[in-house]
C-alpha cells in the first residue's frame, strides 16, 4: 500500500513536471477604421432636417444658402481616416394629389422630362462651393465623389438642384438623397 | 514524426511574402465582409409648380373654335352663352391668365386671298380689336369687364386660385372695312403662368 502510494505521488510529480512551463507575451496594437459622420443643421445646433425647396418653377435651379442659419449641410466627421465622400439619390413616384400623373424623378446629368440634377459640394460656412459634382441614382463612389476628407475633417456641404424641365405632376416629391463615406 | 517534419520543410519552403498573403487572406476576407462605408440619408421636399389647363364647351367637350358669321364693319360681336370658353384650371399654385390674338391665316384655304388684319385696341382699317372677360359664373358680362387683348401677351386676370375654373367671355371687333365674303383665322392663345403675386 505504501509503495502503491509513493508510486502514485511520482506519477503525480512527473506529471506536474511536465506542465511546468515559462510564458512571455506581446502586444497587438490595432485601431479599427472608426468610420462615423452626422448630417447636422448649418450652425450645428442639431440633426439636419432635411431640404424643404417648396414651390419651384419647372427647370429652376435653387442652392443651399450660406451662413449659420442657412439650409446647407454641415456634415461632422468622426472618423479616425480620411475619407472619400459621395452620393446616391432617388425619388419614388409620389402619392396621387390631383395634378397630372404622379411619376416617379430620377436623377440625370442634365434635368429634362421629369428628371432632376442633382449637384453636391463642399463649401465653407459663408461661401458656397466653387465646383459641384452631379450626383446619380448609383452607389458607385467614383461616379459621384465629391469630396475627399482628411481624418476627422468636418466641412460645410451645399446642395444645388434643378427641378426637372418638365414634370407629368404637380405632387410634392420627397428626394431622398444618401450620402456615402467611404475609405479611398 | 516524419510525416510533420515534412510538413515543416514544405511550408518553410513558401516565399516570405506568399506566407504572409498565406497568413493574412482569412483577415482580408474578414474585413471584406464589413464594408468599409457609412451612409447617412436627407430629404428634399419639392413641389414643380405645375401650370395645366383644358379649354371645353360649356357643355364639356373640347373646344375647337367659335365661329362668327355675318358679322359687318365695325361691328362687335360678343358670344352667345353656348360660345363660352370653360377653363379647366388643373394647375397646383396660384396662377396669372393672359392672352394673345393674331390673324393667322390657314395656308389650305382662302385665308390668304384677304391682308392680314392687325390687332388694336379697337377695329379699323384692316385691324380688329378683342377681349376676354375671365369670369367665375357662366353669364354674359358687360362689354367694360372685358379685358384687351393684343398680339403680345395681355392680361386677362391676376393671381386665379389653384384648380379654380373660368369661364372666358369674347368680343370680338371687325375692321371699319371689309370685302364681302372676306374670310379670317384668328387665333387666341390661352396662357397660365405662376402667379406673380402668389
Amino acid at each position: 500500500m505504501k509503495r502503491a502510494m509513493l508510486i502514485g505521488l511520482f506519477a503525480i510529480l512527473v506529471a506536474t513536471a511536465s506542465f511546468a512551463q515559462v510564458t512571455d507575451d506581446f502586444t497587438i496594437t490595432v485601431t479599427v477604421n472608426f468610420i462615423e459622420f452626422q448630417l447636422m443643421t448649418a450652425d450645428s445646433s442639431g440633426a439636419y432636417p432635411g431640404w424643404a425647396v417648396g414651390n419651384m418653377n419647372e427647370g429652376e435651379t435653387v442652392v443651399m444658402t450660406t451662413g449659420g442659419g442657412g439650409d446647407h449641410i454641415y456634415v461632422k466627421n468622426l472618423s479616425n481616416v480620411p475619407l472619400d465622400f459621395s452620393a446616391y439619390s432617388n425619388s419614388p413616384a409620389p402619392a396621387g394629389c390631383g395634378y397630372g400623373t404622379p411619376t416617379a424623378w430620377n436623377p440625370g446629368a442634365a434635368a429634362g422630362t421629369d428628371i432632376y440634377l442633382l449637384e453636391l459640394g463642399k463649401g465653407a460656412a459663408g461661401v458656397v462651393p466653387a465646383t459641384y459634382t452631379i450626383i446619380d441614382g448609383t452607389n458607385i463612389v467614383s461616379s459621384d465623389l465629391y469630396y475627399t476628407t482628411i481624418a476627422g475633417e468636418s466641412y460645410h456641404m451645399y446642395s444645388r438642384f434643378t427641378t426637372p424641365i418638365s414634370a407629368s405632376d404637380g405632387c410634392p416629391h420627397n428626394i431622398t438623397v444618401t450620402i456615402v463615406a467611404a475609405t479611398p | 514524426m516524419p510525416r510533420f517534419n515534412n510538413l515543416t520543410t514544405y511550408r518553410c519552403d513558401f516565399p516570405s511574402a506568399v506566407r504572409i498573403v498565406l497568413i493574412l487572406m482569412p483577415l482580408m476576407l474578414v474585413f471584406s465582409l464589413f464594408a468599409q462605408e457609412a451612409t447617412a440619408p436627407f430629404e428634399i421636399d419639392v413641389t414643380v409648380n405645375y401650370i395645366d389647363l383644358e379649354l371645353r364647351t360649356t357643355g364639356g367637350s373640347p373646344y375647337i373654335a367659335w365661329w362668327i358669321s355675318m358679322v359687318g364693319s365695325g361691328d362687335t360681336v360678343g358670344m352667345e352663352l353656348g360660345e363660352v370658353v370653360h377653363l379647366i384650371n388643373r394647375s397646383n399654385v396660384n396662377v396669372d391668365l393672359y392672352s394673345t390674338i393674331i390673324d393667322s391665316p390657314d395656308s389650305a384655304s382662302s385665308d390668304t386671298l384677304w391682308p392680314v388684319w392687325e390687332v388694336a385696341p379697337f377695329g379699323g382699317h384692316d385691324s380688329i380689336g378683342f377681349r376676354w372677360a375671365s369670369l367665375i359664373d357662366l353669364l354674359i358680362p358687360p362689354f367694360s369687364t372685358g379685358q384687351t387683348i393684343l398680339s403680345s401677351p395681355s392680361l386677362v386676370e391676376l393671381t386665379i386660385p389653384s384648380a379654380e375654373n373660368r369661364y372666358l367671355y369674347g368680343w370680338f371687333i371687325a375692321p371699319t372695312e371689309g370685302e364681302p365674303g372676306e374670310r379670317h383665322r384668328l387665333l387666341s392663345t390661352i396662357t397660365l403662368t405662376p402667379a406673380m403675386v402668389p
